[in-house]
């Protein structure tokens, strides 16, 4: 009889799995039809992406519901509780990085019908690649339950940060050259924070799994540095001296 | 007496066991001693023939078992073949079995997790006696594109359960974008300038006051000229896919690089935009078309120069690597966007139709080069990161292949 039991939360813990992987596949999915609608100024697939969201929504409701009546009905405990506990909280995260794509698309529909320079497009297109391995490799984490790729997603997750400064450095560079009207401009700050949010988000799952396999808990060190500094850090603002290019300037736009 | 039988067959049977266990010895022994004409009557015969019929039965289960699991082994490597996936599961909705092409989707932990749960969706709409088709699209990269189709498994009006098969439509469906582009843009191409000239002739028809009609003649003369560049470069690519157009020269690289840029300068000064070619060791030459090969450089140069904001630099690069010569061209323009890099190659293919009539050429340039890269047995390649510029290259083997 127990040993039916066990099978049968084993069986549902698989059935989550498979779920957050989905949701992980649509979540990332999303983020790159948003960016080629926002590359591609097609509204409608703009609008599709939005109306789809519903799905990675609905999803996740289902992978929450799971989880709850398994800590209901089998109050599991030491693995197999921290297993499901982070199973509703990567879900959390992979239904917000579905939302963020939607931001993106609705920044898009907002800033129509200005056109991109052609490096703040390029920028764009390596920042949603790079959020996308982002959300993969987390999802390679979890499936693997490897606790080291895990904890190397934090220092992997820099090269979107870094792009994400170089975007605003060239934004405030083309707007400045009034390349780029302010309406357009100010999307474009936004979206570029959607994609480094959506890298945080990875990040966190990557948190999580990390939990799940060993029961550390990386954040409390995030929050207990973060309790130690006083003031917001002003380090990341852009300087415009700067050079921008690896490859020497040439005139933007 | 029946008892002495059976007594007989038992010490018998001991002895065969003995001689050697294997089981299909001893059925062949019982065999012989009952042949098949002589089983089946007389009190004595029956208790023989009631073993023999066990036997018997137990054989035809052994052989209907065996060639069941062959069968099913061998249906089951057909079906690995395959290149399609395909999924089978019974009439409760429990997966049974899957080919290998499908493993893909069933334990895949990114995009292809869409097919699988699309696939387990229609499996349960075919289950409940539906027949469905559905395309999934994915966009993360490497993008693939998947027809999936489930249809029920039915026997005499009785649904077994479903089977979905889905198939990778991707290859397919850039052929089919390509051949429909094709079509577009060659008519876009060839019928623009017609449709230009015909309204300047029925203006120059109205007879208008000298200077306007030596404009409107102005203008028909470009036309002209786009068509005529549009139609030459139809006809090189003719002759490049011709094969007995190979030349067989021997040619020096560097009078190549020399010659295209020579024909690219007044252009390239024009907007002060430096063609700068790197130091490179002596090559030696390769066999080929002198002309082709310097109609493709050329092309490129053009390009990178129409692409480059004034007062930019063009980069020529020669090398050789493991017996092979590298061609490069690198502009710091505009770029090519990621999506689009594939398809420049193609025939009239425009990244941005509205800003290439503004720069000319006729879209022909691209695939030009390539053919000439594949007749000399290369290749070529691009590299671009958008707004920082792109780079071309022609990869050609060295030396006499003979």
């Amino acid at each position: 009889m127990t040993e039916q039991t066990r099978k049968s939360f084993h069986a549902e813990i698989d059935e989550i799995n498979d779920l957050i992987v989905q949701l992980a596949a649509r979540a990332g999915d999303a983020v790159a039809r948003a960016t080629d609608a926002l590359l591609r100024y097609d509204l409608v697939e703009a609008q599709k992406i939005i109306d789809d969201d519903e799905h990675i929504d609905v999803t996740a409701i289902e992978v929450e519901e799971k989880c709850q009546s398994l800590l209901a009905l089998q109050q599991p405990m030491a693995g197999d509780l921290r297993q499901i506990l982070a199973a509703m909280w990567i879900t959390a995260e992979l239904e917000r990085t579905g939302g963020l794509a939607c931001n993106i698309c609705k920044g898009a529909r907002r800033m129509f019908p200005a056109e991109l320079p052609p490096r703040l497009r390029g920028l764009i297109a390596e920042m949603s690649e790079e959020a996308i391995r982002l959300i993969r490799l987390s999802v390679d984490s979890y499936s693997e339950r490897d606790a080291g790729l895990a904890s190397a997603l934090d220092d992997i997750d820099d090269r979107l940060d870094s792009l994400h400064r170089t975007f605003v450095r060239n934004l405030l560079e083309v707007s400045r050259a009034k390349d780029v009207d302010v309406q357009p401009s100010v999307q474009l700050a936004l979206i570029a924070r959607y994609y480094e949010r959506i890298g945080d988000h990875a990040v966190n799952v990557s948190d999580r799994v990390r939990y799940m396999v060993s029961g550390v808990m990386p954040w409390r060190g995030k929050i207990s540095r973060h309790a130690t500094r006083e003031q917001p850090v002003l380090e990341d603002l852009p300087s415009l001296s700067t050079d921008v290019s690896p490859d020497g300037g040439d005139g933007a736009g | 007496m029946t008892s002495l039988i059976v007594g007989a067959l038992l010490a018998a049977g001991g002895a065969a066991a003995g001689i050697a266990l294997d089981r299909a010895r001893l059925r062949r022994w019982l065999r012989s001693l009952s042949p098949a004409h002589e089983a089946g009557s007389g009190p004595r015969r029956s208790v023989r023939g009631l073993v023999e019929a066990a036997q018997k039965r137990r054989d035809q289960a052994e052989e209907q078992r065996l060639s069941a699991e062959t069968g099913a082994r061998r249906l089951e490597s057909s079906l690995d073949g395959l290149q399609a996936g395909l999924v089978l599961c019974d009439a409760g909705g429990r997966l049974v079995t899957h080919n290998a092409a499908a493993d893909i989707f069933l334990q895949a932990r990114h995009g292809e997790a869409l097919v699988s749960r699309v696939i387990k969706d229609l499996l349960e709409r075919a289950r409940a006696g539906e027949r469905v088709t559905t395309t999934v699209v994915l966009h993360t990269e490497p993008r693939r594109s998947y027809e999936v189709e489930a249809r029920p498994v039915e026997r005499h009006g009785e649904t077994l359960g479903a089977v979905a098969l889905v198939r990778d439509m991707t290859e397919h469906q850039r052929i089919e974008s390509v051949r429909r582009d094709f079509v577009a843009n060659v008519s876009h191409e060839l019928k623009t300038p017609i449709g230009a000239l015909s309204l300047l002739a029925d203006s120059l028809a109205g007879d208008p006051e000298p200077e306007v009609a030596a404009r409107l003649a102005g203008r028909m003369q470009v036309e002209i000229q786009r068509v005529d560049n549009t139609i030459d470069d139809l006809l090189t690519l003719a002759m490049l896919e011709d094969d007995s157009s190979r030349g067989d020269e021997r040619v020096a690289i560097d009078a190549v690089v020399a010659a295209a840029i020579d024909r690219i300068s007044e252009t390239a000064e024009q907007r002060d935009i430096k063609v700068i070619v790197s130091d490179h060791a002596e090559i030696e030459p390769l066999r080929g078309s002198r002309l082709h090969l310097e109609s493709a450089v050329f092309n490129l140069l053009d390009n990178a120069v129409k692409f480059s904001e004034t007062g930019g630099r063009v980069d020529v690069g020669v090398e050789v690597v493991d017996r092979t010569l590298r061609l490069s061209v690198a502009d710091e323009g505009i770029g090519i966007p990621a999506a689009e890099r594939s398809r420049i190659f193609e025939r009239f293919y425009r990244v941005d139709r509205a800003r290439s009539r503004n720069t000319g050429g006729t879209g022909l340039g691209l695939s030009i080069v390539r053919h000439v890269a594949l007749n000399h047995g290369g290749d070529v390649s691009v590299t671009s990161q958008e707004g920082y510029g792109a780079q071309f290259t022609i990869s050609l083997p060295i030396g006499d292949t003979d």
